[in-house]
């Protein structure tokens, strides 16, 4: 079993300018979710960093990221960590009676949806030459 | 201005009849147990959502409240009601891993409230 993280981003006005310049919006898509992944996954073990007090890596060994993937008309990557494997992601996430928890898969799906993807979608189409 | 913890604080205080909360982590004595039911409750993240002339215009906040009990989930504090009553919205919620020293069960909810 895995922790995971699945969000819906509103980027419609985005995919509509790019669809209208004739762009291949499903090959946008998939380049972005891409090149974010990385960047995604490190938004998490950052707010995993800063929140241990003693850092073994041992649950950062434990995130995750897979795609990008396709399901009829959604393409998506999800993340999160395995706890199956060591458990302590879920602790950290959603806390326990003795521990409190230290989010951070949520924080970093939360900035992406307020402000990661429309930075994101913003440099695709100024490298297109068009303007949101 | 009302801070998102003094509006969570208000509505953990209105549950009837009155259940222990804390923020964060439910501190007790050296060698004192944990109540048999109590709640927890953190900001997850409070992310701006619009601005305009250069200015913050809304921000929403994610909060989880987190109810620990040792007799089960059947039948817990109605901390919808208390949560919604001062403006939050539902999200989603969750069990979480039963904990074998304290012999809790848990369930973790989360609300928004737009700012």
């Amino acid at each position: 079993m895995s922790m995971r993280g699945r969000m819906t981003l509103n980027v419609g006005p985005y995919l509509e300018i790019l669809a209208q310049a004739g762009r291949d919006v499903d090959q946008v898509v998939t380049d972005e979710l891409e090149n974010n992944k990385y960047g995604m996954t490190m938004m998490m073990w950052k707010y995993l960093r800063e929140s241990s007090e003693t850092w073994t890596g041992a649950t950062g060994r434990t995130l995750f990221f897979d795609g990008p993937q396709r399901d009829g008309n959604y393409i998506f990557i999800e993340i999160g960590a395995h706890t199956d494997v060591d458990p302590s992601a879920w602790y950290k996430e959603y806390g326990t009676p003795r521990q409190a928890a230290e989010p951070f898969l949520r924080p970093t799906l939360q900035y992406y949806r307020t402000k990661g993807i429309k930075i994101a979608m913003g440099i695709v189409l100024e490298s297109f030459g068009l303007t949101p | 201005m009302t801070t998102i913890f003094e509006r969570v604080k208000t509505a953990l205080g209105n549950l009837s009849p009155a259940i222990p909360y804390a923020l964060g982590q439910r501190l007790t004595a050296t060698g004192a147990e944990l109540p048999d039911t109590f709640i927890v409750y953190l900001l997850v993240s409070g992310d701006p959502e619009q601005h305009a002339d250069d200015a913050e215009t809304q921000r929403t906040y994610q909060v989880q409240v987190s109810i620990y009990a040792r007799g089960g989930l059947v039948t817990l504090p109605d901390v919808d009601a208390a949560m919604l009553a001062q403006g939050f919205t539902q999200g989603p919620e969750r069990q979480l891993l039963y904990d074998k020293e304290t012999r809790h069960f848990g369930l973790a909810k989360d609300y928004f409230y737009l700012e």
